[in-house]
């Protein structure tokens, strides 16, 4: 992968959040669906994103990963 | 399928994060010997994109949501136990950072989503994969796909009813019948991604050898 297709990706996706984010679902997902109807949801806060946490976030995760996958090398046999 | 804080007990939660954190440790040290120079910057593309992809919930029927877990996508392209890492890298940043999945629960949502979810989608992935074609490939990522999120599904049942929130009669079905639906929409967005990177870049896949 060159440094020219990570840039890319990491672009594209920050677009797609960009576009996408807004019109997210923001009814429960599964988990809180049935815990709402089974009654054992005890008032859990929604994380409710942001767009700039998003962002923010899609780039820390990209750095962490490569991160992670740089101390695998370092620890590569 | 991020189990909040207050779900779960005591002892589920200190053995949930045992076996996770012994996983963790056993794919840290079989990822380092399989890994491959390309995959470095390919690890940290897949944290992102599920971290993003993770954010966009889409509805499933009235009132309930779904989301990609991303576990089969990242096992097709890392190997499962790159797939185990990145997964996890992105949940704990989910639940340390961005307060979404309970710090408590940190554990039980590793091994539901990230153990289970890449080690059986992977079994299943190359279980189904009696020959290299496109059809077939994307066939077998649609069932581990469908399969990975029933197992977390299942998983977290069974975590919830040991907790004694609920009894298994009673979340299991639910959460298996909701998460059948939602598995859908994982194989369909796992196969388009996939079915982009086999036009594109097919020598990104994942191989033993």
């Amino acid at each position: 992968m060159r440094k020219r297709d990570i840039v890319f990706i990491l672009f594209f996706i920050c677009v797609f959040l960009f576009i996408l984010l807004p019109h997210a679902s923001e009814w429960p997902d599964g988990l809180e669906r049935v815990a709402q109807d089974k009654g054992f949801l005890h008032k859990t806060e929604n994380a409710g994103f942001s767009l700039g946490s998003g962002l923010f976030g899609t780039l820390l995760l990209f750095l962490l990963g490569v991160g992670m996958g740089l101390l695998l090398k370092n620890k590569r046999p | 399928m991020h189990i909040p804080d207050g779900f779960l007990s005591a002892s589920v939660v200190l053995s949930t994060c045992a076996v996770s954190f012994g996983v963790l440790g056993f794919c840290l040290k079989k990822a380092a010997t399989r890994l491959k120079d390309r995959m470095v910057p390919l690890m940290g593309v897949m944290s992102a994109f599920i971290f993003a992809a993770q954010m966009l919930n889409f509805p499933v029927v009235s009132g309930t949501s779904g989301h990609l877990i991303g576990a089969v996508l990242a096992a097709v392209l890392l190997g499962p136990f790159g797939a185990v890492l990145v997964v996890s890298v992105v949940l704990i940043a989910q639940c340390l950072i961005f307060q979404d999945g309970g710090v408590t629960a940190l554990g039980a949502n590793i091994l539901n989503m990230a153990v289970l979810g890449c080690l059986s989608g992977y079994f299943v992935y190359k279980a189904a994969l009696w020959r290299k074609t496109h059809g077939c490939i994307l066939f077998g990522v649609a069932l581990a796909s469908w399969i990975s999120v029933e197992a977390s599904a299942l998983a977290a049942s069974l975590e919830l009813a040991f907790s004694g929130i609920v009894p298994l009669g009673m979340v299991l079905p639910a959460m298996i019948g909701i998460h059948a639906l939602i598995g859908i929409g994982e194989a369909i967005l796992t196969c388009l991604v996939i079915s982009f990177i086999l036009k594109v870049r097919p020598d990104l896949m994942y191989s033993d050898s």
